[in-house]
């Protein structure tokens, strides 16, 4: 089967085209600065047109970064599909119309080829309430539909499949990145919130701050919402702490004194959050690192076992370590191809 | 010799004091003034003790400064003059990063820590002044709660925002309850016998309001869950601890740009009381059954008691060799269910709470660790007036009698 897997973001798609025959032979690019979505996907048609093995696609994956309250697991589009889509627009009304825009062209260009969508949030579907509720108000809560859904459910799903033991504490480095607890498949804790904004600092991103300090910007700097958001989405994070274009994965493997500060304060809020998880689920079985920077884990490893190992217990637990080093286009394009069209049930939480 | 120490406790709207005895620690009297401020339905009184007897005095104390004037006649009185006066005062910012001899440059700085605390400073700081005012050759000793958690390192109080809000607006992580995190933790030195400077714990201060964990290594504080304000970190009576910064902006773009309103509604209208939507007490929240239609007691019950456990959890990590767990304050010394969720399949870090000694109500100090447990868990009573006194009469000795500055 020939999978084309998408995962757009804001002005932007990412794509890879798999080939059935040769696994690893993947034609892959990035568009950006697009017209129209149509004109996006005839750039990555003409793309894929330059290889010999050149197919029309049997399968489209398409990763989705919100599937707010509609979508527990996967979803292969439909008209049922596309209205519940429509209902998605207020909680994100930049990301859903532009993949509305994205599978009408689907739909012209690839007419008849199944479209799977793959949910970032569908993962945290059934977080327990205790660890989704935040400390306020309930109804104010429920009319916002304001809980944590956690981000990168994509990688932790992935961290956590077949085979794995039954306690995994799994941390997935990305530009943002984000620490899962996950017993026997499920998960129970994540440092990710109703945006990615909470939990760990990015590279651009503030992370857990106190809410204090936003109304503070507010109030004494007479900033409004938007210059706020700008402020806390693109100049915080590891990069207002040390090199301005440094990666996670640069920063947590630099022994360099500009990014010193970054380093601590991100693997100090790693560490705080391998504490709560080993809380979470009475303890770690194994650490499972993710995402475009997982090679990154190689430095973070040591260090939190060397924290982890002060525990005053009698017999040391040793703690296991693994390594997905899949991109997120592959594991979606995976999911995709192993999902039975006809045991879709499409249904609805 | 021993000394007498007048400890002043400044609400927004009471002033509660005590006479100590120091070094001997006994208390020669105390009390409230309640109600102080502009006139409200109920007369403003002081309810004072001291012989073993209790009295109540009602009278007219439109501020702080005039308590201050009627507590001093109910001592004069009684012929309990202090030989100081200890001042608790909550946030000490930048400016003050330990307690404080008061001198006048230092009572020159108070006024700019004022704003950090916009309820509890203010007052406080007012007394301070009226305190230097009519007694000048009294010494007077500031203790701050954010100074025991001066020691915090910079990886751990530096939020990842931009230099110049950091450094321009002094935002970072101050930390609270200081004073009370402190007391207990030399509490618990003495109680397991060991030196202060070798104590590694997690300290959690559970009261009926406010709460927040303090880990502390080698008898300093390392980190707390309180923030740049008090709001930050655990579910609380009626504030909502941690929240996404998106929904917080989202509440704001709701309310027009309010700040105000929605510093209001995070503080006052949140945590135990908006999520229950019944009770800002979680004790009635606790004790309530399965039967409330909505399941509105069980969220709020797991999701204060997961938050708890969570940053128990963060802790032990940052703390490592950790010696004891302790309990304080109204929840932490009174509710054995808080203390047991928090406590139980805890065995990856090496704590084990023994039920019976858990349960064991009303004795304090005590260990409610199992025999086997390499944590020791203990509940200790807070007590933040003793524990200005001891850092007054640590100053007062130091600095005054000792021939330093007056």
């Amino acid at each position: 089967m020939n999978i084309l897997s998408l995962a757009p973001a804001y002005r932007s798609i990412q794509f890879e085209y798999l080939n059935d025959t040769d696994r690893s032979g993947t034609t892959s690019g990035k568009v950006e600065n697009f017209g129209t979505h149509s004109e996006a996907l005839a750039t990555i048609a003409g793309a894929l047109s330059r290889v010999p093995a050149d197919h029309d696609p049997d399968r489209i994956a398409i990763r989705v970064a919100f599937g707010g309250h509609l979508f527990s697991s996967v979803a292969v589009v439909d008209e049922d599909v596309l209205s519940r889509l429509h209902k998605l627009i207020p909680g994100a009304p930049l990301h859903i119309p532009a993949l509305l825009a994205l599978l009408e062209a689907c739909g012209i260009r690839y007419s008849g080829v199944p479209v799977v969508l793959i949910f970032e949030t569908a993962f945290f579907a059934d977080l327990p309430e205790r660890e989704s509720t935040y400390g306020i108000d309930s109804a104010l809560a429920e009319s916002l539909r304001l809980r944590r859904s956690g981000y990168h459910g994509i990688f932790h799903q992935a961290a956590s499949g077949i085979g794995a033991p039954e306690r995994i504490l799994s941390i997935c480095l990305e530009p943002q990145p984000e620490v899962a607890a996950i017993m026997s498949g499920r998960p129970v804790m994540v440092t990710g919130g109703s945006t990615p904004l909470e939990g760990l600092p990015g590279q651009s991103t503030c992370g857990e701050i106190d809410p204090t300090i936003i109304l503070a910007l507010a109030q004494d700097l007479k900033l409004g919402t938007e210059q706020i958001d700008l402020l806390l989405t693109h100049d915080s994070g590891l990069r207002a702490l040390g090199d301005p274009s440094a990666t996670v994965g640069e920063v947590l493997k630099s022994n360099d004194e500009s990014n010193r500060l970054a380093r601590d304060v991100l693997r100090y809020r790693m560490l705080l959050a391998v504490g709560a998880a080993q809380a979470a689920m009475g303890g770690i079985d194994e650490i499972v690192f993710s995402g475009r920077f997982a090679d990154a884990g190689t430095s973070l490893m040591p260090w939190i076992e060397s924290k982890l190992a002060r525990f005053p217990v009698k017999s040391a637990h040793r703690i296991a370590s693994r390594f997905v080093t899949d991109s997120l286009l592959r594991i979606v394009s995976d999911i995709a191809g192993s999902v039975q069209l006809s045991q879709i049930s499409n249904a609805v939480e | 010799m021993s000394k007498n120490v007048l400890v002043f406790n400044c609400g927004s709207s009471s002033l509660k004091y005590r006479i100590i005895a120091m070094p001997g620690e006994a208390e020669l009297a105390g009390g409230e003034a309640q109600r102080v401020g502009p006139r409200t339905t109920e007369p403003s009184q002081i309810i004072h003790r001291s012989g073993g007897e209790t009295r109540i005095h009602t009278v007219v104390m439109p501020d702080h400064k005039t308590a201050f004037v009627e507590v001093m006649k109910l001592l004069t009185a009684t012929h309990l003059e202090p030989d100081m006066i200890g001042h608790r005062l909550v946030h000490g910012g930048e400016v003050f990063p330990g307690t404080v001899l008061l001198d006048s440059e230092m009572l020159g700085k108070l006024r700019s820590v004022e704003h950090l605390a916009p309820i509890h400073n203010p007052p406080a700081v007012a007394l301070v002044h009226a305190c230097a005012e009519l007694y000048p050759a009294m010494p007077q000793i500031l203790v701050f709660d954010t100074s025991f958690h001066s020691t915090i390192p910079e990886y751990a109080n530096t939020y990842p925002l931009p230099r110049w809000l950091r450094e321009d607006m002094g935002i970072r992580k101050y930390g609270f309850h200081g004073t009370s995190h402190r007391f207990v933790a030399e509490e618990a030195a003495r109680f397991l016998d060991i030196p202060m400077n070798k104590l590694n714990a997690v300290s959690c201060h559970l009261g009926s309001g406010g709460a927040s964990l303090c880990a502390i290594v080698g008898g300093k504080s390392v980190d707390n869950t309180m923030g740049y304000s008090p709001l930050q970190g655990l579910l609380m009576s009626t504030r909502s601890g941690d929240l996404d910064p998106a929904v917080v902006m989202r509440l704001l773009a709701r309310s027009g740009g309010d700040a105000s309103a929605v510093e209001q509604l995070l503080n006052k209208k949140s945590g135990v009381l908006g999520l229950s939507g019944s009770s800002a007490d979680i004790r009635d929240i606790l004790q309530s059954g399965q039967d409330d239609v909505a399941g509105l007691s069980r969220t709020t019950k797991d999701v204060y008691l997961w938050r708890l456990r969570k940053y128990l959890g963060s802790y032990l990590a940052v703390v490592g060799s950790t010696k004891a767990i302790i309990f304080t304050d109204t929840i932490g010394e009174t509710v054995p269910d808080v203390r047991w969720a928090m406590c139980a399949d805890m065995q990856s870090f090496g704590v084990e709470v023994d039920p019976a000694r858990n349960n064991n109500e009303g004795v304090y100090p005590r260990d409610i660790a199992a025999d086997e447990s390499p944590v020791r868990v203990l509940v200790i009573q807070t007590n933040e007036e003793l524990a200005i006194a001891r850092q007054s009469y640590t100053v007062f000795t130091e600095r005054v009698v000792s021939g330093g500055i007056r």
